[in-house]
This record gives C-alpha cells, structure tokens and sequence, in this order.
C-alpha cells in the first residue's frame, strides 16, 4: 500500500501544552472549552473506531453485510479530520452500513444528520426532521 | 390450521423482529438503533426481513450466522401500518413460518428518498430493544 494511503490511519501529532503560569483558571473561554471538547470528540471517534476498523475491516463482516474496505475507512478518516478542523459538531455516532459503507451520525432531537461514504468513494449528506427528508446533497472530496 | 400457516395478514396488534447483528454497531445505549439496521441487505431484495412474534420468540429469532451474535430490535405492526409501511407475510416453511417482509425496503431501492425516510422512521419506531444474544452454537 503506498505511504499516502497509510497516512490517513496514522494519528496526528499529540499537541503540546505550554504551561505559563499566565492562565490559572482551567477554563479560559466558553468557547474555547465547547471547541476543545469537539476536538476531542472527533479525535476518539478516529482513535477508538476508525483506526481500529482500519487495522481489520474483517471484524466488521457478518451476516450478509460487507465491510468497508480500508480505502473508503482512510477516507473516513481523511473526512473526519477535515470536518473536525473545520469546526463541524463531532458525530453521536459512526456505523458502517451493510454495503461497505461508512455512515457519521449525528442524532439531536428531531433533527436526524448523517454522512454516508458509499464504498465507491462518493460521500453524501443527508438531513431529517421528525424523520422526513428535509435536504439531501453530494458531498465533493478533495481526495476523489 | 387454516388462516395459521403463517400466510394471514399481519394485525396491528403483532408485535414484529428484527435481528441486528452486534458486531455492526447499529445499537448503543445512548444513541439507540441506527436507521443501518434497517439498511435493506444484499439478499433482501424483495423486503427487509423481519419475524411475527406469533410464530417466533426473541431467543429463536437471535439464532443466526452472526459471529458476535445479536440484538433484537421489537416493533408494532400497527405503528407500521400508521406510517405506511406495508408489511407482507413470506413463510418459508417449516423454518421460517413467521417471516414476513416490508416490500418498501429493498436492495435495489435502498438510496431513494423514500427508503432513506423508511428506515429513519423505522428505527424511531423501535418500542424496545432485546440482547444481548450471543451466538448459538447450536
């Protein structure tokens, strides 16, 4: 596999505190907290689920479904970083559908959102209100 | 016995199953079920399966193929039936005598907008959800 392919199964960096003393207060900002939590929000989701599924797809074949291959998890990965720097609230949820698939889900009452990247590579975004269709549009990645 | 073979209309007041394999992450407790559960799959292309509780018990529907087993998502047919969701009895005897299908939920429709909707709905109509079933080894 060429070394572009394994990068997207490869953390990021861990980023460095700079203790000052300027600061004594753990909380600097609301926002600055609300952002962090995000952050880490996304950054468990790719450590725990995405890289795992990555080191074995096959964990994730049963019963007549198939597994996404580890190009459309690597490209989950590459959106997730993308959508998590660019501020985008972290999903409730991420399955893999039952034809290699993978599906970012974020439930907030009514209002159902999802993102599903089709095994072929295509991404789309999806929103539901009370369970009706309300928006639905391709998604372009910069990496197709 | 006639009108038992398992070819009756479903009632509104049956209960209905649907095997979730666990290995997929389509249930978690905060979350609940995930609309993949009802991701028509590559052999469901007449209908999405799911089993009258007439005719199968939680513990029977959990027995399939899965490696990591199952959980077993229960709905009401009438529920169904208000949002308009058909549900169509296929027994395949003697096995499977309380199988039934949901027509709208197939294979090759599973991307229309109507199927996308379908399996939202059906997912917030879980009324409760049972397992964990771990796999037979029957």
């Amino acid at each position: 596999m060429p070394p572009t392919e394994l990068s997207a199964f490869i953390s990021p960096t861990v980023r460095e505190a700079v203790f000052t003393g300027a600061i004594t207060e753990a909380r600097i900002t609301p926002d600055y907290g609300q952002k962090d939590e995000t952050l880490q929000r996304w950054q468990a989701l790719i450590d725990n689920q995405l890289l795992e599924w990555g080191r074995d797809p096959s964990q994730l074949e049963d019963d007549d479904t198939q597994p996404p291959s580890r190009e459309t998890i690597a490209l989950a990965i590459s959106l997730a970083r993308s959508l998590s720097l660019n501020d985008y609230a972290a999903p409730t949820r991420i399955v893999a559908d039952a034809h290699g698939g993978i599906v970012f889900e974020l439930h907030n009452r009514k209002l159902f959102e999802s993102i599903r990247l089709s095994a072929d590579g295509n991404a789309e975004y999806c929103a539901f209100v009370d369970a009706h269709l309300v928006e639905r549009k391709p998604l372009l990645l910069r990496s197709k | 016995m006639p009108g038992h073979d398992g070819t009756e209309p479903v009632t509104r007041d049956e209960l209905l199953y649907r095997r979730i394999p666990v290995s997929k992450g389509w249930y978690d407790d905060r979350n609940g079920v995930s609309p993949e559960a009802f991701d028509p799959r590559k052999s469901e292309t007449s209908g999405i399966s799911l089993f009258r509780n007439k005719y199968k018990t939680i513990q029977e529907v959990a027995k399939g193929p899965s490696k990591g087993g199952y959980y077993v998502a229960v709905l009401r047919a009438g529920d169904l039936m208000k949002e308009g969701i058909q549900i169509v009895p296929r027994p395949d005897p003697p096995n499977v005598l309380g199988h039934v299908e949901s027509p709208g939920l197939t294979c090759e429709d599973r991307l229309t907008q109507e199927a996308y909707e379908r399996k939202v709905r059906l997912a917030k109509l879980c009324v409760r959800l049972e397992g964990l079933f771990l796999p037979s080894t029957d």
